[in-house]
């Protein structure tokens, strides 16, 4: 078919945009799982230390983000600024902007709760919050992206960023690298024995790992079985659903895809489950670095992913031929089917 | 920032209630007659004084050196459901009037959202700091400049000439030998393409080879 394949780059040029999508994801799913931990801990220690862990944790990771995000502005006093300049509420990138708005104060104020030890009700009250809010945090990355019903007639012209894909891959890649965050803090957090006045919270933070771990493994299956959807109907899409899909899984993101995501982000810990289970259940022993890798392979593979859904978006819809069939109202014949269209 | 009254063109023909419209200005590009000479190019880049890197018009070809080599000119289309106005969170991009779609670099943070949103590449970034204006997206102004006074030094250094103000069309349009590029309202532009349609016959064979190269 004649067409006219365009591609542009801005976010993918520089590190901010995906590490941005990278941190803001961790955040949101770091946020839900201390809020969620703290909400269903009841009497148990681990699950309080595991909120515990996470609600520290969100707060650099979320500041990290959100100053990543800004300075990729060319006006980042105006991105500071916000509320008074994003005035269209129409897009995406203002709701976000409340979004990171209202979750980088309640996390720094949820980790305060817990520093400070203001008391349950005031620390639950926060996590009831918390967890859409988190859920929102990583949602709404994957909703920038997409452009979900902003754009009229529900048309985004970059095949790869699918809005019945994307926000949910980000969900899930957002927990499992959140669950991996927890679980490398929980690790690393035992090794400082200053931390802790007894040795019963040494022992806690080995049970937060392997509980961050098993979780992981059920989001990691989800997680890849969602990207399997994605990539089998981006296959059978439209033009350039299919272009986008040579691009990632068969063209030059491909090395990426395969190894960087699939292999590292999702095969990877996976198979260090499994064998960290045999050393567990067949020799009794407690290998700890196999744990490490695990965690640091999913943050890694997570890191990954957001870098190549950024490259692939370097990729627009195809103009299709003649130009009559371009969507020029006024003049022009129907709207080119673009994804979700 | 001194805000201007825009200039805006009318329609000769009077609108319902005898008030006068304004015009809806469009582009049309004919990729019967484009011969990519790329005189619109050069244009666009001469009479706004474009800094390399951007292209606000460029001419593209397909299938080049092989029967049915196709060119056409791609300037921004001025949409009336524009994508780019939709995701802009400042409201940077926005339609005058007469349906041009025109960007404020003053209010324009640039974050790029309207470079991934537009189908035709239009709003694009440039490298460095061009226009006087760091870091903010640049785009086609249908030779209509800016929200600036009209033809002052300011205008002239952010967004390039006034054309539009001096009751002319764009450069490119102008310029176009063949006269694949027409501009003007649209009920004009979509009178001209009608006359073509009728000339040569619609179909297939109007867009393909076969015409001009064919038995």
């Amino acid at each position: 078919m004649e067409a006219i394949v365009l591609w542009q780059h801005k976010w993918g040029l520089t590190f901010h945009i995906p590490w941005y999508l990278f941190l803001g994801g961790l955040a949101g799913g770091t946020m839900t799982i201390a809020a969620l931990a703290d909400l269903l801990a009841g009497t148990r220690e681990r699950y309080r230390y595991l909120a515990r862990v996470s609600a520290y944790l969100t707060v650099p990771i979320i500041v990290v983000g959100g100053l990543s995000l800004t300075f990729h502005l060319g006006k980042p006093e105006r991105g500071f600024g916000f509320p008074l300049f994003f005035t269209n509420y129409q897009s995406w990138m203002t709701i976000g902007g409340w979004i990171l708005g209202a979750f980088a104060p309640l996390s720094i104020a949820y980790a305060a709760a817990w520093y400070f030890n203001l008391g349950r009700p005031i620390r639950r009250a926060m996590a009831v919050v918390g967890v859409p809010l988190g859920v929102l945090m990583s949602l709404y990355t994957g909703f920038l992206l997409s452009a979900a019903w902003v754009v009229p007639g529900d048309r985004w012209y970059v095949p790869l960023w699918d809005n019945r894909y994307l926000p949910v891959l980000f969900v899930l890649s957002g927990l499992s690298t959140g669950l991996a965050a927890c679980g490398l803090g929980a690790l690393v957090s035992g090794r400082l024995p200053w931390l802790f006045t007894d040795d019963r919270m040494v022992e806690e933070t080995w049970a937060v790992a392997k509980i961050a771990s098993l979780a992981d493994v059920a989001t990691i299956l989800a997680e890849g079985a969602w990207v399997y959807l994605f990539f089998a109907s981006l296959a059978v899409g439209t033009l350039g659903q299919q272009m986008a899909f040579k691009l990632v899984a068969r063209g030059d993101l491909s090395p990426w895809f395969w190894w960087g995501f699939v292999a590292t982000g999702l095969a990877a810990p996976l198979l260090a489950s499994a064998v960290e289970t045999i050393f567990e259940r067949i020799f009794h022993a407690r290998p700890g670095w196999i744990l490490y890798a695990k965690f640091i392979l999913v943050l890694v593979g997570g890191l990954v992913l957001r870098y190549i859904v950024v490259w692939g978006g370097d990729l627009k819809a195809p103009l299709i031929f003649p130009p009559s069939m371009w969507p020029v109202p006024g003049i022009g014949g129907p709207p080119i089917p673009g994804p979700g269209g | 920032m001194a805000q201007a009254q825009v200039t805006i063109p009318y329609r000769e023909a009077d609108g319902p209630q005898g008030k006068k419209e304004p015009a809806r200005m469009k582009f049309y590009v004919d990729v019967k007659r484009c011969i990519e000479c790329g005189g619109c190019e050069v244009a666009c880049k001469n009479e706004n004084n474009v800094p390399p890197g951007i292209a606000r018009i460029r001419v593209v070809t397909i299938n080049e050196g092989e029967p049915g080599e196709t060119n056409v000119a791609v300037p921004c289309m001025h949409c009336s459901k524009a994508p780019c106005v939709a995701v802009c969170p400042v409201d940077a991009l926005y339609h005058r009037p007469d349906g041009i779609v025109a960007l404020n670099k003053e209010t324009c943070i640039g974050c790029g959202y309207c470079l991934y949103a537009c189908p035709f590449g239009a709003p694009q970034f440039p490298k460095g700091s061009a226009f006087g204006a760091r870091g903010v997206m640049d785009k086609c102004t249908y030779c209509a400049g800016g929200p600036e006074v009209a033809f002052s030094e300011r205008e002239r250094r952010l967004y390039g000439a006034n054309r539009i103000a001096e009751g002319k069309l764009p450069a490119c349009a102008s310029v176009c030998a063949t006269k694949a590029l027409i501009a003007g309202d649209a009920e004009e532009v979509a009178n001209v393409v009608r006359q073509r349609m009728v000339a040569r016959g619609a179909g297939g064979g109007a867009w393909g080879w076969e015409a001009a190269y064919g038995k």
